[in-house]
């Protein structure tokens, strides 16, 4: 990662946290004497509930553990995962992080464990499914010898689901359409999961009676 | 999620968390109350009569021994395992596993020089032992459970074996001073046979025990 990609990725947490800039600017290479030392002062703060401190440790061991995958394995597509993986359980973990100790071995324990899971998850996957660089071609109504009477107009669904009731509508088109997820959604409209995939399912079932109404 | 999305959460949530003590002070406050364990089952079953005359003996003081620093030295690896990177040397899991393969090798060999096997199906006392081995073993294992939950084991199937083996070697020395009987068959498969069972079955379970949100 250059500095500016780094400036860039560190920029909406500056904004977010903007009480307190982000201080510390470590360059992504293996953790020095220095930056343990300000990681660890950095965590004592997080453990006292510093969400700054924590955002900013955060921000300097994602890269840190970038890099640390990237020298071990080279510049692999999960290398997010892990990062990912490492922060959640640096999180969860947190506790078990005592100052009197040095930080960097209780860090390379979490980051070299989540890049073995990650990495067993990876060979796992690649032992089931394939890549290629040349994309099927798209199954339609016609290569299947099939009619066309299965598909829907899309002007036909949009009239459908303007029918439907407001939150019907608008839980329907966050899942389907925007692409969100059931624990978003039901934050965003301040309901449970369960009431959020009831909703959607009644939804479904009104689109498929108006549809089939449409077409007959 | 993306990677900023992600940091932002976390801090969202950085509430405050109390560090949690040296693995040693955790292994003696567990210390303390397994041993506590032990003498409430000594004193629940009854010590055998001869137990002081007994204790005087070499051979009876040496496998107790043996229970005890298991359990001393499992507790502390179970602990140690649960905090990541507080295992700088191999020197407390070579120092485990050097009286736990001891303590082994001193079962094996009772039993192979006394010549007549395991009495799986005449003594009809090694159940009873067995038992109790658990029975006193039962507490000090959940509350080690609980314990390596609050930490963050990264290697759960030896984690939840030495927790089991820390457990039932304390209930294993208790049961020894109980039982009255001495032969070598009885002792392997009722007193140690529990510990090594009890091992197996936390690595089976070692995720819903040693795990309490996976990571």
């Amino acid at each position: 990662m250059t500095r500016q990609q780094w400036t860039v990725a560190t920029e909406p947490l500056c904004q977010a946290f903007p009480a307190r800039p982000n201080r510390v600017r470590w360059s992504p290479v293996p953790m020095t004497a220095r930056q343990e030392q300000e990681a660890t002062a950095l965590m004592i703060r997080a453990q006292q509930g510093d969400a700054v401190a924590y955002a900013t440790l955060l921000i300097a061991l994602a890269s840190t553990v970038k890099h640390y995958v990237r020298n071990r394995v080279g510049d692999v597509a999960w290398l997010d995962d892990v990062a990912q993986e490492t922060l959640l359980t640096i999180h969860t973990a947190r506790r078990t992080y005592d100052s009197r100790r040095p930080f960097a071995p209780w860090f390379y324990a979490i980051v070299s464990s989540r890049m073995i899971d990650v990495l067993r998850k990876e060979k796992r996957v690649s032992a089931r499914e394939f890549g290629t660089d040349v994309l099927p071609e798209r199954a339609t109504p016609a290569t299947h010898g099939h009619d066309d009477s299965a598909a829907v107009d899309p002007d036909d669904l949009k009239t459908a689901l303007h029918a439907l009731p407001d939150r019907q509508r608008e839980i329907v088109s966050a899942l389907k359409l925007k692409d969100e997820s059931v624990k978003e959604v039901s934050e965003r409209f301040g309901m449970s999961p369960s009431a959020v995939k009831v909703t959607a399912h009644r939804g479904y079932k009104a689109l498929r009676r108006l549809l089939r109404g449409k077409q007959s | 999620m993306r990677m900023d999305e992600l940091i932002a959460y976390l801090a969202e949530r950085a509430t405050p968390v109390r560090p949690l003590p040296a693995p040693t002070v955790r292994a003696l406050g567990w210390f303390v109350l397994a041993a506590a364990c032990g003498v409430a089952g000594v004193a629940l079953f009854g010590a055998r009569s001869d137990v002081m005359v007994r204790l005087t003996q070499p051979d009876y003081l040496w496998i107790a021994m043996l229970a005890l620093m298991t359990s001393m030295f499992a507790v502390v690896m179970t602990l140690v395992r649960a905090i990541p990177g507080a295992e700088r040397t191999p020197v407390l899991r070579v120092c485990t596993f050097a009286v736990l393969g001891l303590w082994t090798v001193t079962m094996v060999s009772a039993v192979l020089s006394a010549g007549r096997g395991l009495p799986v199906s005449t003594d009809p006392h090694w159940p009873v032992c067995f038992m109790r081995v658990i029975l006193v073993g039962i507490a000090p294992v959940l509350v080690l459970f609980v314990m390596v939950r609050r930490g963050f084991a990264l290697g759960l199937g030896w984690t939840a074996a030495f927790a089991a083996i820390a457990a039932t070697s304390m209930g294993a020395l208790a049961v020894q001073i109980v039982c009255p009987l001495d032969d070598p068959g009885h002792a392997f498969l009722g007193h140690f046979g529990p510990v090594v069972l009890m091992a197996a079955l936390a690595v089976l379970a070692r995720g819903t025990l040693t795990r309490k949100n996976a990571a």
